[in-house]
This record gives structure tokens, sequence and C-alpha cells, in this order.
């Protein structure tokens, strides 16, 4: 079920897709929530979650490997054709879903730190205009955006810890494990959200020229994420005080406002701007993995399976508010219990599967 | 030698036809040469396009004694001569400036001889793309000549030129050619079959086959690039490149590219290769800072004035304080005036061009900034800009430079910064999309370490191996010889 050789890519790219996958809007927040219980000791989780998400790809590689194809082909492998395309359905729904709540998020960011009066709809037609142009080039395109958004704003953007290292307070961090293991785990929770999106390799999987080489720049990708996120994390800790971080809604954003350089202030309109390409490439690529999916579930050309995600997702990013709260809840619930939940139960049922196969 | 075996009646059918079909215009010629009037030779020719000191010097001459056109065929001393019956050739050849000679009035058998005056200019200086190192010679409009500067920098079998006509009117000649052994037989064959299929009237310049065979001629990006310099197409063919030559036009085709390769001019290999690489990347500098400086303007000013210090914004405020324009206007108003002085400028003849860059470029900019029209910041920044638009060796691209900051300055306008970013962004999806013969354009992805060795930097020559993969070359590696000096440099490495 390997995809036509044109259209697969290198081994080596997937450590970008996977590190583009992972990187969202989540980054700009996530020091908060996952601080909420367990305060200073929250990068701890954020490595804890490191690890569910190399475990995860673990997973899906063995999953896939043994059928070499993607989610709906493992699907129609157990459950046969009808119930296995009910049940990818459910996870193309998730994929368009986590895009549109990343979508959300971002337009929210710019209608509070850039454009207060800027309807919903333009911000979101916009952004899916230049999506659409990037998925219809197809996943090799996509994957040169990954490419790119790695190399061209993110390196730029991980010089920016240093500035708030200047007035940085290391002493916060101390001392180490002080909270409860409730407490912890309700961080590593809260950091799942923001470190998902490997997901998305249970459909470019057979786009991957030689997969079985590809998996340890998956695990090179989650490993960078994670070592991200923890610094991401620890900066915060240490440059706000635990009740600041409580109050502030995006730590990252307000972090970069310690960068002055006598041309420029203010740096958070650049960093804003610059992260337009970050979430439109990684809408692209869930808003792909869905729309390819919907495809083969119901036969029907991509283009036209794009196009109606792209009108709904703009309905539904005019709904804002609670709603937002509520998909965000939701799309945590359904992260957690289908891929870690289903999918490695999934795993075990088709390796009895193919043993019992292999017994008759 | 062609003759064909047609029957007598339909041969002369044909003979009074050709000769009506020509003799409609005046500068069409058919007289007798023999000043005995028993068997004089009949000859035709196009006044116009004919060279006459050859006629006189080494063709008529011979017409005075009576021979049968086959002897008269190995006498006269001129290289291409065809002995025919086909009044389709005949007609052909005389419009490429041959004569033609008959025995009788009414002669199917027709001797044409090649004395075609081909009066063009002489080999020069390559004029839009100058260098101050490095050879100086550019194409002119003739193809033969052309390929005869190709040739002399390869002296090798393997250099191939494949030529067919195109044009239903025009019948011009075009060339392709490549280096046998090392450029990709796919591409060879690619480009080849995209020019037969070409349905057009008339070919004035290779850019007009460039853009009928390019892979999307609706992108503002040129994917080939026509160069006047033969050590470029020279260069080009070595690396496994295919270069398309039209007969008119001064301009030869390079394909497949890369977008890097138009920042790339000829005079960085005549460098040592750490001062290229300065270059180069200027070069890239100034493409961002041409397209991106003016959007940046009025994104700042329009919206996110907060960007700016307080100490630069009030440099900034106060030249713009007497302006009563918004910034979007008002940098449009300048790009498009700086862009109608430069078009003026390569309209007009050269001497009055060069005054007009300065009535325009001085004279008005600086009366537009002292009737307050303009802020003085703005007219650094877009003369800067302007100056930036044309460092790019290729002039296809700088004027895509040109062009793209308009819709970027829209853009701006209405979504400030992030408008900005917008552009960029499809920008690059644009890029990342668009092919050159099939091969990858941007050359950021998939990375090669082959652009590393000579595409966003040039390191020295001996570390050049390989040639550029995404041409998939058949052959892999440069010859690079490890070019070992002789003998310990000082008394350290003794």
């Amino acid at each position: 079920m390997q995809a036509n050789i044109r259209h697969q890519v290198s081994p080596y790219l997937v450590f970008f897709i996977i590190y583009n996958s992972q990187v969202g809007v989540g980054i700009l927040s996530f020091q908060r929530t996952i601080a909420a219980k367990a305060g200073y000791d929250a990068w701890i989780g954020v490595l804890a979650a490191g690890c569910f998400v190399q475990a995860f790809i673990w997973v899906m590689y063995k999953l896939l490997g043994k059928t070499n194809g993607d989610i709906i082909d493992v699907h129609t492998t157990i459950f046969g054709n009808v119930l296995g395309k009910f049940l990818s359905f459910f996870i193309m729904i998730y994929y368009w879903l986590a895009s549109v709540s990343v979508l959300i998020g971002f337009i929210e960011i710019i209608q509070v730190w850039m454009f207060p009066t800027m309807p919903a709809w333009i911000l979101s037609t916009l952004i899916l205009i230049s999506v659409y142009y990037c998925v219809s080039g197809g996943f090799r395109v996509i994957v040169g955006m990954s490419f790119l958004s790695f190399i061209f704003p993110q390196i730029l953007l991980i010089v920016l810890f240093i500035f708030p290292l200047k007035i940085a307070h290391f002493s916060n961090l101390l001392p180490i494990m002080n909270h409860s293991f409730m407490d912890m785990a309700d961080s590593i929770k809260s950091s799942m959200y923001s470190i998902a999106g490997t997901e998305a390799l249970l459909m470019f999987y057979p786009f991957i020229r030689d997969p079985k080489a590809s998996k340890k720049f998956a695990h090179l990708g989650v490993l960078f994420t994670t070592i991200l996120y923890t610094i991401s994390a620890i900066v915060s800790f240490t440059f706000f005080s635990e009740n600041q971080l409580k109050t502030t809604i995006w730590p990252e954003l307000s972090l970069t406002k310690t960068v002055t350089l006598s041309f420029l202030e203010r740096f958070e309109y650049l960093y804003i701007s610059m992260y337009l390409i970050i979430i439109s490439v990684l809408i692209s690529l869930f808003l792909w993995c869905s729309s390819r999916g919907l495809k083969k579930i119901f036969n029907r050309k991509q283009k036209y399976t794009l196009l109606l995600l792209c009108l709904l997702s703009i309905i539904l990013c005019h709904f804002n508010g609670s709603f937002k709260d509520i998909l965000n809840k939701f799309i945590i619930q359904m992260n957690l219990w289908i891929f870690y939940g289903y999918i490695p139960i999934l795993l075990l049922v088709l390796t009895f599967l193919i043993r019992g196969k292999q017994n008759d | 030698m062609k003759v064909k075996n047609e029957d007598k009646e339909n041969g002369a059918g044909s003979n009074q036809n050709w000769l009506e079909r020509l003799s409609q215009s005046n500068d069409f010629v058919r007289e007798h040469t023999s000043l005995r009037d028993e068997e004089p030779f009949w000859i035709s020719y196009y006044r116009t396009l004919i060279s006459s000191d050859i006629l006189h010097k080494d063709v008529l001459p011979y017409l005075h004694e009576q021979l049968p056109l086959e002897e008269l065929k190995s006498r006269i001393p001129v290289q291409e001569i065809i002995f025919t019956r086909d009044a389709d050739e005949i007609i052909q050849n005389i419009l490429n400036g041959s004569l033609a000679i008959q025995k009788h009035q009414y002669d199917d058998e027709c001797l044409l001889i090649n004395i075609a005056n081909s009066k063009f200019r002489d080999v020069g200086m390559a004029t839009m793309e100058s260098s101050a190192l490095g050879p100086q010679v550019g194409f002119i409009e003739e193809l033969d000549t052309n390929i005869n500067l190709v040739r002399k920098r390869l002296p090798v079998p393997e250099l191939l030129v494949k030529e067919m006509k195109v044009g239903e009117l025009s019948k011009t000649r075009v060339a392709v050619l490549y280096m046998d052994g090392i450029a990709d037989p796919e591409n060879v064959n690619t480009v080849i079959q995209r020019i037969k299929d070409i349905q057009y009237d008339h070919i004035q310049d290779s850019s007009y086959i460039a853009s009928m065979i390019e892979d999307n001629s609706n992108s503002l990006f040129p994917q080939s690039i026509s160069t006047e310099r033969a050590d470029r197409v020279a260069a080009g063919l070595t690396e496994g490149k295919i270069i398309i030559a039209a007969d008119g036009s001064p301009n030869l085709v390079i394909l497949p590219i890369t977008f890097m390769e138009s920042f790339i001019a000829m005079e960085d290999y005549s460098y040592s290769w750490i001062i290229s690489n300065f270059f180069r990347l200027l070069r890239l500098t100034a493409m961002f800072i041409s397209t991106m400086i003016s959007p940046m303007y009025v994104a700042i000013m329009t919206y996110h004035y907060e960007l700016i210090p307080a100490r630069l914004l009030d440099t900034l405020v106060g030249s713009r304080a007497a302006v009563p324009f918004a910034p979007f206007l008002e940098a449009l108003f300048l790009e498009l005036m700086i862009e109608m002085v430069k078009e003026a400028g390569i309209r007009l003849p050269l001497k009055i061009g060069q005054s007009l860059g300065v009535v325009g470029g001085i004279v008005i900019g600086q009366a537009v900034v002292e009737a307050g029209l303009t802020s003085n910041v703005l007219l650094i920044l877009v003369g800067l800009g302007s100056l930036a638009s044309y460092t790019s060796p290729v002039y296809k691209f700088s004027n895509t430079i040109r062009f793209i900051k308009f819709p970027v300055i829209f853009l701006a306008q209405w979504f400030g910064l992030l408008g900005v970013f917008l552009a960029f962004l499809i920008t690059q999806i644009h890029l990342l999309r668009l092919t050159s013969l099939g091969r990858p354009y941007l050359s950021q992805y998939p990375i090669r370490n082959t652009s590393f060795q000579d595409l966003w930097v040039r390191l020295p020559f001996s570390m050049q191996k390989e040639n550029p993969k995404t041409l998939r070359p058949q052959k892999k590696w440069k010859s690079t010889g490890k070019g070992k000096k002789t003998g310990p440099t000082n008394d350290f490495y003794e």
C-alpha cells in the first residue's frame, strides 16, 4: 500500500514533519496550564510526556509496519471494509478538529495581540487559502514547508530564549520534586496536549521512502521537541513568579517582550506574524491527513474533501468564547483515548490476528 | 543531393508555380546570364537576400561557359550547393538566400547556391550581464556564431547540437545543446519533445521558446535563465544543463535551473571563494530588502508603530508629519514613480535615459519631499529597495523582484505584518510547488550536499567535486584533481 515513489519523501525529513506536527499554538501557552497544579516542577512533566510520545511513536511504527500502509489499511485489515472505514472516520474527524483548534487558538492570539477588531472569518479564510494552496501541492510541498518552517523561523525563535535569561531566577526551580504524584500527573496530562501531533504519522507513513530508516528520525524529532518544550518551560519558570505565571495567558509571548534592540521593540508583533508560517504548515499537515483519509474512505477527490473541511473550519472558527474551551477539552480527551488507549490495543489485536493467520 | 523523381509534367507545372509565386515581389530578380543567346543560364534570387559580392566574384564568372549543371556544381567555389527539382525545396532555399540556376527558362532542374548575405553585428561585449572580471564576450543574433562561441569553449565531440525548425511563418532555426554523457537523457528528450510540440506563427527570441516550454507559465518566477554570456552557457553544459538557442536571438536559455542560481554571477568564480560568498549573501539580502522594505514600512507605520523604539519613531514620525497621505498611498505613489523612472530609462535612447535618471531620481525625488508629499525616510527606503532589485545577475529575475513588492504592499496595508508574512508564506509554497523541467525549483529543499559546494556557498574549486544532483547528471563527479602545490609553503611545514 506504499504511495507512488514520486510522491515519497526521504526518511530524514520525518524529523521535520514530526517537529512541525508537534509545535503549534500550544507552545505559547502550555507553561501556564502545566504549572497550574505542579508549579515549578512541571517541566519534569514535560519530559515525562516526551517519553510517552516516544513510546507512542514506537507503537505506531510497529502497527503500521505490519500492514505497510496507513491507519485506514490497518482498520480494514482487522475489521473489514465497512467497520474499518467507520472507525477511521473518527480519526479523520480528530485530525480535522485538531486543526480547527489550532486555527481558533491562533486567531484568538491575533485578535488579542494585533488586530482586536478583525473578524475571525477573514483571518481563517486567509490562513485556509494558503493552506489549500499548500495541500493541493501534494505531500512533498507540505514536507518542504515543514522543513522551511523549521529552518526559517524556529531557529531564530530559539535564540530568543537568551534574552529573558539575563533576568532569570534559576532558584525558582528549587526545590525539585516537592509536588505530589497526582499534581505531576496533571502536568503530564496538560503537556500531552501541547506536545501532541505525532499521530499524523498514522496517515503519512506510506509516503516515507524507507520507513524503517525513518524511525530514528521520528524519535529524534520527538526528542528535539521535548527538549524545546522543556527549555521553554524552564525559561518561563525562571522568568515569571508562580502567581504571575498563573495569570499570564501566553507566557511565551510575554517573554518576547524582553527582546529590545536599537531598532526594534515589542518583538511579539514579529513573533506572532512569523508564527503564521508555523501554524499554516501545521494546519496543512492535519488537513492533508484528514482530507486524504476522507478521500480514501468515501472515494471522493481530495479536492472536494479538502474544500469541505476548509469551509467547515471557517464556520467553526466563528464560534468563539466557550466553544474553544469545549473543543480543546474534547480534543484532549479524544487524543488520550484514541492514541494512548485505542491504538496500543489495536497493535495487540493486529499482532494476534497475524499470528493466528500464520498458525492456520 | 536530393533529386526527386517526379514525372516531367508535374515538375514543369510546379516550376511555373514557384516562379509565379516568387516573382510577385519586386525584389525578386530573374535574368539570363550568357552573352550568347543560344543557351543562357537563368538565374533567380532575391536581391535583398544575397551577397552581390559573392555573386559577381564567385558565381557569375563560371556561367559564361556552357556546362551541364552537375559540372557547374563541382566548379563553383561555394560550399552549399544543392541540385534539385523539388519546388518546395527551391522556394525554401531561395527564401533563405540561395541563388537558383536553371539551364533553360522552364527547366525543372535547379542548382541552388547559397550565397546568403548574413550581415550581423560583430560579436561584442555582453551589455546586460556585464562583469568587471572574466570574459566579456556576448552572444549575437546569429545562431551559428553563438554555437561557435560555445564550441570554442568546449571543444569535445560530446557537445551535441540538435537543430529543428519552429514557427509556422518564421521557420526559426532552434538548436538544443547538451553534453552527451553528462546531461540526463530524460531532460534532453523532454526539451526536444516540448520544442517539437510548439505551434506558433513566429519565434522572435529564445525567450518565446523558454516561456512556451516552461512547466508553469503562470508563475512570476522564471524557470529558466536567459543569458548572453558564453561562459555561463559553457559552465552550465558541463554540469549537465540543457541550452536552447534560437536564430535571431542574442540570448541562450539554460534549463533546468533552481531558484538560487538567479543569484550567481559568473564573476563569482573570478574571485576568492570567500569574497564571492560574501557577494552571494549580499544579493540574497538585497532581494529580501527590495521586496520587503516598503511593505514593512506600510505595515509598521499603519498598524504596528510600537515596534519602533521611541527615539527612532521620533525621526520617522517627524519626517512624515507634514505628509497628508496614509503610509500606503505614500509608499505606493513613490514606488510607482521609481518604477516609471526605471521603465522610461530602459525605453528611452541611451543618452536621454541617463539624464532622465538624474531628473527622475534626484530632481523629482527631492521636490516630492520638499513639497511634503512623501517623507524623507520613505524616499531613502524606496531608493534602497530599487537599487537592491538590480543586484540579481539574471535580468528576468530582477524584474520579478521589481514586480513582487506591489502585491505585498497591498497585503501589508490590509493585514499589517501578518500580510507581509502571509505573502512570504504563499511565495514559499509557490516556489516549492514550482518545477523546472520537472526538477524541484527551490534549492533549499530537498537538501543536497551539492548545493553547499556551489550554490548557496561557493567552495574553492578543489572542493566542488560533484555535479548538481538536482539535474540528475549521468556524470556525477567533476574531474577535479587534488591540485597539489609542490613542496612545503614555508619553513613551518617543512
